[in-house]
């Protein structure tokens, strides 16, 4: 009967989860930051603009809201890049027990 | 009567195994859309058309009616092109936070709040089209990330 090795398809799925996981762990963190810095530069340039009057009141809510909603979008774009690695995890869990059953049938 | 049992050989294993493979094959689909050009395309195009009007929001609201209307019809193009797609809610919730003003969602629209801005004081102050332009920069971005960011 055909053999298929578990254990090497454990360790592979472990070596590609790793790989895949590390990654996006990695960007989202120096995603963050820089997100924060960027923010934080923005509120603060908004509050020197509004105090020195170089925009309006209106200019300055607008600017205001457009944080809040790029907040949002920072948010969304890190459930989206999330989403995508999973896909990819699945493929690649799909590729190795695929790889794996074909070399056991020896096809 | 004893029971016969038949040992498993070659073509049943293999039979499982087939079967195995056709069961993760039927259940590993994607959960989001894959990368598409045209999309990618649309949304890079959008961002330099919005870049180079809002430029112009220094100037009077008035005499540039018809650049606000050609730059807004581009948009709505990319927009319900994406929000076409199948499994690609992710991106549409980003484009309505950029293109959309929901009534239960009040930040969201930075685009038409802006040329609602425009509208209303004719003519906007160079900080706050320099402000916006980060923005809105930002904004697209994301979105381009997002896009890059998916299966090929």
């Amino acid at each position: 009967m055909a053999n298929i090795d578990i254990n090497e398809i454990e360790k592979e799925i472990a070596k590609l989860a790793a790989s895949l996981f590390k990654d996006l762990t990695n960007q989202a963190i120096s995603d963050g930051k820089a997100y924060l810095a960027k923010t934080k530069q923005q509120l603060i340039d908004l509050a020197k603009d509004k105090a020195t009057k170089a925009i309006t009141q209106a200019e300055y809510d607008n600017a205001l809201s457009n944080i809040k909603a790029l907040a949002k979008m920072e948010k969304l774009k890190r459930e989206a890049l999330a989403q995508e690695t999973i896909d990819k995890f699945t493929d690649g869990v799909t590729d190795i027990v695929l790889k794996a059953a074909f070399a056991a049938i020896k096809i | 009567m004893r029971e016969q049992v038949r040992p498993p050989n070659a073509g049943t294993a293999r039979c499982y195994t087939i079967s195995l493979c056709c069961f993760f094959l039927t259940t590993a689909c994607s959960t989001i859309a894959n990368y598409d050009q045209v999309a990618y395309d649309k949304v890079t195009g959008a961002k330099a058309e919005v870049l180079t009007l809002v430029d112009k929001a220094t100037g009077s609201y008035s005499s540039h009616i018809k650049d606000v209307e050609a730059v807004t019809l581009t948009l709505n193009k990319a927009y319900e092109y994406d929000r076409g797609r199948p499994l690609n809610q992710k991106t549409t919730q980003l484009w309505e936070q950029l293109f959309v003003k929901k009534a239960d969602d009040p930040n969201s629209g930075i685009y038409p709040r802006f040329i609602d801005l425009w509208k209303k004081e004719d003519v906007v102050s160079a900080k706050a089209v320099e402000t916006e332009k980060t923005q809105l920069t930002q904004a697209f971005d994301d979105l381009i990330a997002t896009e890059s960011g998916k299966k090929r």
